[in-house]
């Protein structure tokens, strides 16, 4: 009978061990998880930004913090390379939380710099990190492979963008880079560039007011970019044939929320702008955005890890998701197991007490 | 008197706005709105904040005075707000060597390096106890103490199965089995915990919240209407 | 007494101003044979037109060829020919870029027929014409960046097809039965360039006239280069440098350089100078570009024509036309519902609290979670521990706050009755300067303006989970022997509620957060779910003029259900009315 009394009482300390051993446990090993059937919001999402198509706009809203980070990075990591890779133009905004605006620019900064590196300069980086020079220059200054070429993506990208600070930094690889002519091999109109292929705008103060004013002209509201650039300068917003002037320019607002900022979209960019919405939200937030899938205000959802999981598997391009599925199911399984056992313990010493 | 202005105030804004929301002429949407509204706010913010932060410090300063217990932790926070606020603001650029700027927001400053390699894991530890909390919390509260309590349980066991790959993986054993055994039947359908779970999402839970929304909007017109009205006066502090 | 007075005339000055910032209704013209319903305009720049299009509108163009088959071709605007036939056996030939394609009706998605109409180009053409439509004329206007190429979207199919909305990326308005509903926009842009045109060619017959203001500004310039000359000359002598004289000598150089260009200037200028008729003649033209500015400003109009493609590709125009006036449309009539319902509201509102007024007793359920709050400030009396007052991280724009505002209020008033110290930790800066006041009055109100510490209301941070580690940190140092959970809250619920309920304090929440109520159910005493967190304040306040207001809320819930209801027995029985009516309010 103690026993079974014990099992209703159990101390919660022993619960948080075992949880932290069954979440850490997967993650140090690295046992992935896999999904053959991703959840339907997940889809919806994904169909839609697929079927988008070349130079059609995205725009990436980042309210998070960095608490929320390793659930939301994922995903959003997940979708900008998505739009990298079928050529949408993206751009990025912390329109509520001040901490978002350094997230923001991290996700879509990697996932461009490993776009350029991994997809457009692949070819053009296996021939140039063996040609004798940059090999000498390797070998003196003792450089890997891998971060040579990470080096020489930076100044390829700093070159088109003619980003001076960074070619500062990298002077002696780009003068050799210079002088040699190897800049002119790499395939300019494939490469993403800021300004062009992509823009960050950063944390912008005044949510009602920013939205209104995106609404009627980007360039106007948002005046300078995270770098303090004048946006009206960018290839994105004064081209003549295919500029972004206002909301009705962005093909889908994505929105990566741990706090209320979905409503507050829901209510600017859907409601009074008509664009559609698309979200990726903390699991334990999710539940709440289910009705507005099915009213269709929301184009498709991202819930958790789980929608970070499913997006990965969806364009075929696995990462901290999916890893994190096997944590998950473990957790689960933890937890369950804890329920039963509690109740057990429960329904047990209930008869007991009854006789 | 003290109490008569801000009841008027309220009272005339309020009205003005009600009606400014069925107007779509500029006065309203560009001028109300946008400029009046949004300004607004911007500068009671700005206000707001210094007094904040004023009173953060006052807290902090009483505590340390007094020595409270735990006075440490209050000097954490103070050296900590002045040396954040001073890398950020009042520190040169100047280049410190390792691609490191000393001042400024950047990427590559120290404000950006404490930024993400301490505060950055610090709350994500804070977000991540949450998995522990919800254990704990979930043996705690799921016991079948009557019908709806194991309805619940049963509810809750599902969706966590559906919401991660085994869920699938279940699904397609039993599948696997359903097609040598008793193959004129789907039976194995209820063990499709993915299927249920996005229908319990979809059906019940939706409906839930929606029988919530609705009562939470009438409360909320309700609320907005009581102030307007000047009916409820709490915010004020006491009745008149 | 005074303030009910002040509240009507204020409210009568208010709806006085209405005309005054009402602006005339738009006049619109239907020119050959588009049947322009209605229309309307939901903000400054854009106008929604509904109208009515039969098939036959643009079949009634096909001609009987020689070979017995109904057939047509069309220019687009980009040139290319269109041929369209219909044939009396029901198929369809379809020509573009020089393939042709046989299509059998029935082989269609949808019959031809009524679907051929898809979705529509508009093209505008500035100022009123009623001529029939060219393609090559239009193609034109097409181009104009500023003007957006509208469509609508005429299937259910169609709809859900993302190539079609992409292909238009303005929002497609909706269709139902047999009108068209079409969004335009950048109206405001359009006529902005419109009228521009006109004062520019105003301003360059203006500068004409007034050469003798460019003989001044001339001058004028001409002067100060002298002053910065002497002043650089300066400058460099105070230097005392070597090299002066090179530099001086090339310093007048400049400065005669440009002196001499601007004197040229000014003599072309004379040579312009023109007699008294030109000038007259110049400015009798300026009075009829004013003139014609005027007309433009008033009578500024856009025509448009219709376009259509099937979902085929097979692109053909109709030749219909219409004027309009790109004007704002005052009231938005697609809120009158909304407005009728809450003025109904507010009218229920007011008579249950005029009722309550003259002592009629309205009944409110116990609510478990509020009754038991004397028992929990009571119970932090009788420890000697503090209670914790948490609101909620949400910003004062939040309903929720708002009530959350109005409940500590109360609570505060119970606290400062016992003088039980009061921890009111907060996440937004104008929440704690409300807060603090709010708090501060309560103490006044009963009497005890001593025991209020202002270090008991303090701002912590705005960072969601800092400020919940703040908030465990007060829980597990203070140990509060009653926390109240009050307003709107996110992931950071349970973190919070946990550790309360690890150190065994009484916890009460109450929010509408709908994806947090769980948390706090398994995690605190009593949970106050959706409504019951704005009915709090008026619960526990025991006030029957507040009370009324709940009575109002019910009623309100009510006539949600019985709409509900009717709703769902006329759907289910084949009549769509009410569905059309709720569904035209806008989201």
């Amino acid at each position: 009978m103690n026993f079974f009394k014990w099992l209703t009482k159990i101390d919660r300390r022993w619960v948080y061990l075992l949880m932290a051993f069954v979440v850490a446990f997967p993650i140090l090993t690295n046992i992935k998880g896999t999904i053959k059937k991703p959840s339907k919001s997940a889809v919806k999402l994904f169909k839609y930004i697929d079927k988008l198509e070349k130079d059609n706009t995205i725009m990436l809203t980042f309210d998070y913090s960095p608490d929320s980070l390793a659930e939301l990075n994922p995903m959003s990591k997940a979708i900008t390379y998505h739009a990298l890779e079928k050529n949408l133009r993206i751009i990025g905004l912390a329109p509520l939380w001040p901490t978002g605006g350094g997230l923001g620019l991290d996700v879509i900064q990697s996932q461009v710099d490993r776009f350029n590196q991994e997809v457009v300069l692949k070819s053009y980086l296996d021939e140039i990190v063996d040609s004798p020079l940059i090999k000498k220059y390797r070998e003196t200054n003792k450089i890997s492979v891998e971060n040579i070429k990470t080096n020489i993506t930076t100044v390829v990208t700093a070159y088109y963008e003619s980003d001076k600070k960074t070619i500062e930094v990298n002077k002696k690889l780009f003068d050799i880079m210079e002088k040699n002519n190897l800049f002119t091999k790499a395939d300019k109109d494939k490469f993403k560039l800021n300004g062009r292929d992509w823009s960050y705008f950063g944390y912008k103060p005044g949510f009602s007011s920013i939205m209104l004013g995106m609404g009627k002209d980007i360039p106007k509201t948002i005046v300078n970019d995270y770098w303090g650039t004048p946006i009206i300068k960018h290839e994105m917003f004064n081209s003549k044939t295919k500029k972004v002037k206002s909301f009705e320019d962005i093909s889908i607002v994505i929105d990566f929320a741990a706090g209320a900022s979905v409503d507050y979209l829901l209510l600017y960019v859907n409601t009074k702008f008509g664009r559609p919405l698309g979200a990726g939200v903390t699991a334990v937030m999710a539940a709440d955005y289910y009705p507005y899938i099915q009213s269709g205000q929301l184009v498709g959802m991202l819930n958790g890890m789980r929608g970070a999981a499913d997006y990965e598997t969806l364009i075929k391009q696995p990462g901290r998701g999916l890893n994190a599925m096997a944590s998950q199911t473990y957790a689960h399984l933890l937890i369950i197991l804890f329920i039963i056992l509690g109740n057990i313990g429960y329904l047990v010493t209930k008869k007991g007490d009854e006789k | 008197m003290k109490r008569t202005i801000p009841l008027v105030l309220v009272f005339t804004l309020g009205v003005i706005y009600f009606f400014a929301g069925f107007f779509s002429n500029s006065f309203s949407v560009n001028f109300l709105q946008q400029e009046i509204y949004a300004n607004w706010l911007k500068i009671v913010g700005t206000f707001a904040i210094i007094m904040s932060v004023t009173s953060l410090w006052r807290r902090n300063y009483i505590k340390i005075k007094r020595k409270a217990p735990g006075y440490v932790y209050n000097y954490i926070e103070l050296i900590g707000m002045v040396v954040m606020a001073s890398f950020a603001v009042l520190l040169p650029k100047v280049n410190i060597g390792a691609g490191m700027v000393l001042g400024g927001i950047e990427k590559n400053s120290v404000f950006n390096w404490i930024f993400m390699n301490i505060q950055v894991p610090m709350q994500a530890t804070m977000f991540s106890m949450l998995a522990f909390y919800i254990a704990s919390a979930a043996y705690r509260a799921f016991r079948a103490r009557n019908i709806e309590a194991t309805l619940l349980l049963i509810t809750a066991a599902i969706v966590m199965i559906g919401r991660v790959p085994l869920g699938e993986n279940i699904y397609q054993a039993m599948s696997g089995v359903n097609s040598h055994f008793l193959p004129e039947f789907h039976w194995a359908g209820i063990f499709d915990f993915q299927g249920i779970t996005q229908w319990i999402l979809d059906i019940p839970n939706t409906a839930s919240k929606r029988a919530i929304v609705f009562g939470v909007a009438m409360g909320g017109i309700a609320t907005s209407l009581k102030i307007v009205f000047g009916i409820e006066k709490s915010w004020l502090g006491g009745t008149e | 007494m005074r303030l009910r007075k002040l509240r009507v005339i204020l409210l009568m000055l208010i709806l006085l101003t209405v005309p005054i910032f009402s602006e005339k209704p738009l006049e619109v013209k239907a020119i050959g044979d588009l049947q322009l319903e209605d229309y309307k305009y939901d903000n400054a720049a854009s106008i929604i037109l509904k109208f009515k299009l039969s098939p036959d509108d643009f079949l009634s163009k096909l001609k009987l060829s020689k070979d017995g088959i109904l057939r047509t071709s069309e220019m687009l605007p980009d040139g290319n020919m269109v041929e369209y036939g219909l044939l009396p056996n029901g198929t369809v030939e379809i020509k573009k870029d020089g393939t042709t394609k046989n299509v059998n009706m029935t082989d269609l998605e949808s019959p031809i027929r009524n679907d051929l109409v898809k979705f529509y180009h508009i093209y505008f053409k500035i100022g009123q014409i009623k001529e029939p439509f060219n393609a090559e004329e239009f193609s034109e206007f097409s181009n104009i960046s500023t003007i957006r190429i509208a469509k609508n979207i005429y299937s259910y199919k169609a709809k859900k097809d993302l190539s079609i909305i992409n292909k238009f990326r303005l929002p497609y308005y909706k269709t139902d039965d047999n009108y068209y509903y079409i969004r335009f926009k950048g109206l405001d842009d359009l006529k902005k360039s419109y009228i521009e045109d006109f004062e520019n060619k105003i301003k360059v017959k203006k500068g004409e006239l007034t050469f003798e203001n460019k003989k001044n500004t001339i001058k004028k310039e001409i002067l100060k280069l002298k002053e910065k000359y002497i002043n650089n000359k300066k400058k460099l002598k105070a230097e005392k440098d070597q090299d002066i004289k090179k530099e001086l000598i090339s310093l007048k150089g400049e400065f005669n350089e440009e002196v001499g260009s601007l004197k040229s200037k000014l003599q072309e200028l004379k040579k312009k100078k023109i007699d008294k008729e030109k000038k007259n003649e110049i400015k009798k033209e300026i009075i009829l570009l004013k003139e014609e500015l005027k007309k433009a400003k008033k009578d500024f109009a856009i025509t448009f024509t219709v376009a259509a493609e099937s979902k085929e590709g097979m692109e053909t125009y109709c030749e219909l036309f219409s004027t309009i006036t790109p004007k704002v449309e005052q009231i938005n009539l697609d809120k009158l519902w909304i407005f009728l319902f809450s003025i109904g509201f507010i009218i229920i509102m007011l008579l249950l609290y005029n009722s309550a007024k003259k002592g009629k007793k309205l009944y409110v359920r116990a609510i478990a979670g509020l009754s038991a709050v004397e028992e929990a400030v009571g119970r932090a009396t009788e420890m000697g521990k503090p209670v914790l007052y948490i609101s909620g991280i949400s910003y004062i724009t939040d309903i929720q706050t708002l009530a959350s505002i109005n409940i500590l209020g109360q609570i505060a008033k119970k606290v400062a009755i016992y003088e039980t110290p009061l921890i009111v930790p907060v996440n937004d800066p104008i929440v704690y300067t409300v807060l603090r006041e709010v708090v501060r009055e309560a103490y006044v109100d009963v009497g005890k303006p001593d025991a209020y510490q202002e270090e008991s209301v303090f701002f912590l941070t705005t960072a969601q989970f800092a400020y919940a580690a703040g908030v465990n940190g007060i829980i597990v140092r203070d140990k509060p022997s009653t926390i109240f959970y009050m307003g709107s809250f996110f992931a950071e619920s349970l973190l919070m509620s946990e550790t309360g309920n690890q150190v065994g304090a009484m916890q009460i929440a109450g929010t509408a957060s709908t994806t947090q109520i769980p948390f706090f159910i398994a995690s605190c005493d009593y949970t106050l779910i959706g409504e019951e967190l704005f009915a709090a304040s008026a619960y526990l306040s025991r006030d029957p003029l507040l009370l009324s207001t709940i009575k109002a809320q019910d009623y309100g819930k009510a006539l949600i259900m019985l709409l509900m209801i009717l709703g769902l027995t006329l759907e289910l029985s084949g009549i769509h009315w009410i569905i059309y009516i709720l569904q035209n309010i806008p989201d």
